[in-house]
C-alpha cells in the first residue's frame, strides 16, 4: 500500500502543477452554483471492479424513482462504462462523450429516458480514447454541471480503482456509497479507496490549508516526521497546532462514507460491516455508517443475462426489499446531507 | 482525554460511552473482538497482526474492569480524579468524554432493518448514534415486535421461546441429555427451507436486542434455573463456552455438565454452589435463586439414588 500512496502522492504533484483544477480557483468556481434543481447527488463506489457498483447504482436509482423523485443515473465509468445495460437500455446515441467533445454545453442534452417512469440515464462516454484520463477542466465542468441537471436526485455509478476522477466524483457527492464483497481482495481495495478518498478530503479542504504540508507528509511512507496512519497525523498536528487539530478533528468527522455488504452469505459476511465500521473508527476516526447488506443471490446473474433491471424482474425478492430499504433509510437519516467540501 | 494509547480510557478503548450499562458493554467487547480477533478479514491491508494483538490485549483488559461492577466503580472512581490533559483536542479516533452520550451503535443489525415504509421519511429516524435514542430505538423495535399483526415482524418473535420453564415444570429431574435441542439456537438457524435469514425478516443475532428483550422476560419469570435454561441464556448472548470458563475460572468440563444437568460428573455441593454463583454473576442471572434452586435439584437426585441404591 505505500508503494501505491507514494505513486498517489507523485501523481497529485503532476496533476497539481499541470492542472489548474485543484486548490482555490476549483472551489471559487464551484461555489457559485450552489443553488441547483438538484436536491441530492449519490455516488456509488468501492475500488475494486466487480463488486457490485453497477448494479446497486442501477437499483438504488430505480428505487429512488418509484419514491416519486425524478432521477437521473450517470454512468462515470469512464473507459468502462455499462450502466444502461443495468438498466436495460440499449447504449443511447447520446453520451457523455457529447459533453465532453463540446458537441452540447449542457448536461440535460444528453440525458435519455430509460422507460422506467422517474428515471432517466446519462451514458458513460464509449468512444473516445484516453477519456477514462479525464483533464482536470472537463472534471470541473461535469461537476459543475452535474447539479444543473433537471432532476430531484442524482445517482453516479463510478468506476473501479483510485483515479483522483473517480475520488472527486465521490468527494462531491452528498451521498457517497462504499460497496465491497465480504472477501480479502475486494476489503483491501474498499480500504485503500477510503483512504485515497480520506486524504483526498482533506488535501482539498479550504479548512486546513496551513496544515497542507503534513498531509503531504501523510502521504509519503517515508516521511522524516514518522507520520505513517491518521492518527499520527492527528497527533502531529496537535502538538504543534491544537487550533488547527480542532478543524482537523472537524473535517475528519465530516467524512461520513454509507457501507453496503454485498453477496452476503452468512451472518458472519453480514459482521464484516460492523468490524469493518469498527476498524474505520479505530484507523481513520471516521464514522462509517453500515446502511445494509445484499444476500448473495443467483437471481442477479440470471438478470444480468437477460439485460434487465433486477429490481424490475424480480420484484418480489429479498434483495429488492433489501435495496428498498436501503433506499429508505438513506432518505430518512441522510436525506438532508448536503456536501460542503466544495464551498457552502 | 488524550491520544496516546497508555491514557486511553476503557470506555474509549471499547468505544462506549462512560454510560453505558452492562448490556451494551458486553455488546461492544463482542463486537471489537470480531472486528480485530485473529484471521479478521476487516483488518486486512489495514492494520498489522502486532496492531490488532495491541488492541485486543486493550479490549481485553479494559472488560475485565468494565465487566465487573465492583472494579468498574473503583475505575470509575480512579479516572474521574484524573486530570483531562489541557491544551489538547479531544482525538477523533475515540469516543471521548466531551462528546458526552455519543456512542457507536450497538446494534449488529444494518439499520435498514429499522425502516418501515410508512413512516415519514423527512422525520429524522431514531437510530442516532446516542446511547439515549439508540435505547429508544430499542424499545420502539420491540414494541413492533409483539405487533400481533400476521406479518413478517410478528413471525420474528417465536412464542417457543416463552415455553422453556413453563413446559419443564412437573418432569422429574432427569437429567437433561446433550442432544436436547436449544430452542433459541435452534430459533437462530436457518429456516427448513434453506432459506437464509433475510433482510426483511430481520436477522437473529446473539447480541441482536430482538432476542435480548423477551429473554429478560424470561428470566424475570425463571425459577427452575434448569441446565438447559442457563445453556439457552449463554448461546441466546452470544457468550462462548471458553469466554465463561476464562470468566468464571470454571473448567468447560464442568460447565458442560452443569449444563447438562449430568450430576455423575458434578463436583460437591459446596464447590457447585459457588461454580453457580459465578456463572449466575457472570451471565447477571439472580446468582442465589439460581444456586438454590440448581441445588435443591441435585440433592433430590442424591437423596433418590441413595434410597435406589438402599432398595
Amino acid at each position: 500500500m505505500d508503494g501505491s500512496v507514494k505513486t498517489h502522492l507523485q501523481t497529485f504533484e503532476d496533476e497539481a502543477a499541470a492542472e489548474p483544477g485543484d486548490g482555490d480557483v476549483f472551489f471559487d468556481s464551484l461555489k457559485k452554483k450552489r443553488s441547483s434543481r438538484v436536491k441530492q447527488i449519490w455516488a456509488i463506489g468501492g475500488g475494486k471492479g466487480g463488486v457490485g457498483k453497477s448494479l446497486l447504482s442501477s437499483s438504488l436509482a430505480i428505487s429512488l424513482a418509484k419514491t416519486g423523485g425524478k432521477v437521473v443515473a450517470v454512468d462515470l465509468d469512464l473507459g468502462g462504462a455499462n450502466l444502461h445495460t443495468a438498466l436495460g437500455v440499449e447504449l443511447p446515441v447520446q453520451t457523455l462523450s457529447d459533453f465532453f467533445a463540446n458537441r452540447t454545453t449542457s448536461l440535460n442534452d444528453v440525458v435519455v429516458p430509460t422507460g422506467i417512469p422517474d428515471l432517466s440515464i446519462i451514458s458513460g462516454a464509449q468512444d473516445a480514447v484516453g477519456v477514462a484520463n479525464l483533464p482536470g477542466a472537463m472534471k470541473l465542468n461535469l461537476l459543475q454541471n452535474l447539479r444543473e441537471i433537471d432532476a430531484d436526485y442524482v445517482v453516479l455509478d463510478l468506476g473501479a480503482g483510485t483515479s483522483y476522477n473517480t475520488l472527486d466524483f465521490f468527494l462531491f457527492s452528498d451521498i457517497g456509497v462504499i460497496t465491497l464483497l465480504p472477501e480479502p481482495t475486494s476489503i483491501e481495495n474498499a480500504y485503500r479507496f477510503i483512504k485515497s478518498a480520506y486524504y483526498r478530503r482533506l488535501r482539498l479542504s479550504q479548512n486546513l490549508a496551513s496544515i497542507r504540508p503534513l498531509i503531504d507528509m501523510a502521504l509519503d511512507a517515508k516521511n522524516p516526521k514518522g507520520i505513517k496512519s491518521p492518527s499520527d497525523l492527528f497527533r502531529e498536528v496537535n502538538n504543534t497546532n491544537p487550533e488547527a487539530a480542532l478543524r482537523l478533528k472537524e473535517e475528519i468527522e465530516k467524512f461520513r462514507p454509507k457501507l453496503v455488504i454485498n453477496q452476503a452469505r452468512t451472518q458472519t459476511d453480514i459482521d464484516i460491516g460492523f468490524s469493518v465500521k469498527t476498524v474505520c473508527k479505530k484507523y481513520f476516526g471516521i464514522e462509517m455508517d453500515y446502511v445494509g447488506y445484499l444476500d448473495y443471490d443467483s437471481a442477479v446473474w440470471q438478470s444480468v443475462r437477460r439485460k434487465r433491471p433486477l429490481i424490475l424482474e424480480f420484484p418480489n425478492s429479498k434483495l429488492v426489499s433489501s435495496i428498498e430499504r436501503i433506499t429508505q433509510y438513506l432518505l430518512k437519516r441522510h436525506g438532508n446531507t448536503r456536501n460542503d467540501l466544495f464551498g457552502e | 482525554m488524550s491520544f496516546t494509547d497508555s491514557e486511553k480510557s476503557y470506555y474509549e478503548i471499547l468505544e462506549i460511552a462512560p454510560t453505558a450499562d452492562s448490556d451494551e458493554i458486553r455488546a461492544a467487547y463482542q463486537r471489537a473482538k470480531s472486528a480485530y480477533k485473529k484471521d479478521s478479514v476487516a483488518l486486512y491491508s489495514l492494520m498489522s497482526e502486532d496492531e490488532s494483538i495491541e488492541l485486543l490485549r486493550q479490549i481485553e483488559t479494559a472488560y475485565r474492569v468494565l465487566s465487573d461492577d465492583g472494579r468498574r466503580v473503583e475505575y470509575d472512581r480512579k479516572i474521574g480524579k484524573a486530570p483531562a490533559a489541557a491544551g489538547r483536542v479531544a482525538s477523533p479516533f475515540d469516543v471521548t468524554e466531551d462528546d458526552g452520550a455519543k456512542v457507536i451503535s450497538i446494534d449488529r443489525v444494518p439499520p435498514m432493518e429499522d425502516v418501515s415504509d410508512d413512516e415519514n421519511i423527512l422525520v429524522a429516524p431514531s437510530t442516532d448514534f446516542t446511547a439515549n435514542a439508540a435505547r429508544a430505538a430499542r424499545e420502539e423495535r420491540r414494541e413492533s415486535r409483539f405487533d400481533p399483526s400476521p406479518n413478517e415482524t410478528s413471525s420474528r418473535y417465536n412464542p417457543t421461546l416463552q415455553g422453556g420453564g413453563a413446559q419443564a415444570q412437573g418432569q422429574a429431574p432427569t437429567p437433561l441429555r446433550a442432544s436436547e435441542p436449544v430452542r433459541v439456537a435452534a430459533f437462530r438457524e436457518a429456516s427448513p427451507t434453506g432459506e437464509r435469514r433475510s433482510g426483511i425478516l430481520g436477522i437473529q443475532h446473539p447480541t441482536d436486542s430482538f432476542n435480548e428483550q423477551p429473554l429478560k422476560e424470561e428470566i424475570a419469570r425463571e425459577t427452575e434455573w434448569r441446565g438447559a435454561f442457563l445453556r439457552k441464556v449463554r448461546e441466546a448472548r452470544g457468550t462462548p463456552l471458553e469466554e465463561l470458563s476464562e470468566y468464571t475460572k470454571i473448567g468447560k468440563t464442568y460447565l458442560i455438565a452443569i449444563e447438562e444437568e449430568n450430576y455423575a460428573k458434578l463436583p460437591a455441593p459446596v464447590y457447585l454452589r459457588g461454580f453457580l454463583i459465578q456463572i449466575g454473576k457472570y451471565m447477571k442471572l439472580p446468582p442465589d435463586a439460581l444456586s438454590q434452586a440448581y441445588l435443591a435439584r441435585l440433592n433430590a437426585w442424591l437423596n433418590s439414588d441413595k434410597n435406589k441404591l438402599r432398595a
